[in-house]
């Protein structure tokens, strides 16, 4: 299989902070989402991937290509999006296309007018006056108007009200219709990954702790209810961890089919990425 | 490259106005009294701000992040700020000459060849000091970013000061004779050589940019 991204080894130390070892793969073709909680690396780690920062060790290959020394040609097919649209105040939407377009040799102004037009952003009003759903439409426009093979979007969706999201996430399964079109997304709001994402990675504290295929993850993982007396009988290799409430205990269960049959009489429900991600970063251990 | 320069004059545009009025206030001044040399000194103190300016613009917006994600080298974000002050100051040369040219022509002194050489003069070391004032300043607003570089820009105007202040106390210049120190040596040929050094420490304030920049983490 055809990697987009291939992340191997990333190290980068902060003070307070090391990203450690992160090993990355994303297929061709298929949205991967990237999941954790509120400092735990993500930025960093496309920071990395983009080449704005300068990783302590690891390799970064984007279209099997070296990204330092090949960056240019191939941010040709990148696009981008951060969490805040990094267009200056001052210029409107028609400005933006101009300049633009002296900058990406495949910038197609008329698809960047048709989406202004889609998503009702009037061309001559400054940057400075859009609400944030309007800038973040902005930046994918602007992503997706320089007709790129792969997109990276960093919490591109937080923020947002319900509907922009589900406008948006309807844009990133568009754009994968094509088999060569890729899409790395990183987000802390789970249901939206849930919702698009082909595959899952989860970092926490700076370290990959899980990575694969939704759909798998899903037959994978479930969560058990259960009371203390049931938890001294589930063997250690079932658990993931688990969360104690008022009604008794909640494990994060996995190999859940294997799980069902060998004690019936426990209640499972199947496991949401957002539980996943808890109970991986914050649950007890056994 | 193009495109880079073209966002910093859209963004810049935004001030227009406020720029153009200024101007003409300057070249009002200088039209009341009678001399050109305030004004120029003005305009070209004024328009040296203006990539200051859309340096702190794209730093608000979080540009530089956004434009290293595109097909664009860091060497070319260095350079478009570079050309951006080569416009910015070849501007203040041209509005500054103009202006000069209308009041002598005002005052009636279309014909003192002597009034001519000093105003040609005072034109090339705004050329000068323009030049010299962004090299020293673009550096430190790559390094530090615009804020900061602001009051870097209260020391490169003290320091010249307060140099001269303390040359002048420390040495008594009436005895050193000027005259006879650059005689024999052709003026034109004077000027052109520190034309010539300022282009060459623009180029090396380039280089130490980009070198800065290259390092840099976003």
């Amino acid at each position: 299989m055809d990697h987009a991204i291939e992340i191997k080894g990333l190290t980068k130390h902060y003070p307070g902070f090391d990203l450690e070892d992160v090993d990355i793969s994303v297929p061709s073709g298929c949205i991967m989402g990237f999941v954790g909680a509120n400092g735990a690396g993500k930025t960093t780690t496309i920071k990395s991937l983009l080449g704005l920062i300068r990783p302590d060790k690891g390799t970064i290959k984007i279209f099997g290509k070296d990204y330092t020394s090949e960056g240019k040609a191939i941010r040709e097919d990148v696009g981008v999006v951060f969490d805040e649209s990094c267009f200056p105040d001052g210029l409107n939407a028609g400005e933006i296309s101009r300049f633009m377009g002296r900058i990406y040799t495949r910038w197609d102004a008329e698809l960047f007018q048709a989406y202004m037009k889609k998503f009702a952003i009037p061309v001559d009003k400054k940057v400075k006056e859009f609400s944030r759903g309007m800038k973040m439409k902005l930046s994918i426009a602007a992503a997706l108007a320089h007709h790129p093979k792969l997109l990276v979007l960093d919490e591109a969706t937080s923020g947002l009200d319900p509907l922009v999201r589900d406008e948006i996430l309807d844009l990133f399964l568009d754009f994968i219709q094509d088999e060569e079109h890729t899409v790395f997304i990183s987000s802390h709001i789970t249901s939206d990954l849930e919702k698009v994402a082909d595959y899952i990675t989860f970092i926490n504290n700076g370290r990959i702790i899980l990575s694969g295929e939704k759909d798998l993850m899903m037959e994978e993982y479930g969560v058990a209810h259960c009371d203390d007396r049931q938890l001294t009988r589930i063997p250690k290799e079932y658990v993931v961890g688990m969360r104690r409430n008022k009604f008794g205990v909640d494990v994060l269960i996995r190999s859940k089919e294997k799980f069902a049959q060998r004690f019936p009489e426990i209640f499972m429900d199947a496991a949401s990425i957002e539980e996943i991600l808890l109970f991986e970063a914050r649950g007890e251990k056994i | 490259m193009k495109g880079l320069i073209l966002k910093d004059l859209y963004n810049l545009k935004a001030y227009a106005k406020q720029y153009i009025l200024t101007l003409l206030m300057f070249a009002f001044i200088g039209f009341v009294i009678g001399s050109s040399a305030y004004s120029q000194g003005l305009v070209t103190l004024y328009l040296c701000m203006m990539p200051v300016t859309a340096f702190s613009l794209d730093e608000s917006s979080h540009w530089d992040r956004y434009a290293l994600t595109m097909p664009i080298g860091r060497k070319d974000l260095v350079a478009a700020k570079y050309v951006m002050v080569l416009i910015t100051i070849g501007s203040a040369f041209i509005l500054s000459g103009i202006m000069t040219v209308v009041i002598r022509f005002r005052m009636g002194e279309s014909t003192d060849m002597q009034g001519w050489m000093a105003d040609g003069l005072s034109l090339a070391i705004i050329l000068i000091y323009g030049l010299l004032f962004c090299s020293v300043l673009l550096p430190f607003s790559f390094k530090f970013g615009a804020e900061r570089a602001r009051m870097i820009i209260i020391l490169i105007v003290l320091i010249p000061v307060a140099a001269i202040f303390l040359i002048s106390h420390l040495v008594d210049l009436d005895r050193i004779d000027l005259g006879a120190l650059l005689a024999g040596i052709n003026p034109l040929f004077i000027l052109a050589a520190v034309v010539l050094v300022t282009f060459i420490l623009f180029g090396i304030s380039y280089m130490i940019s980009c070198r800065i920049y290259e390092k840099k983490e976003f």
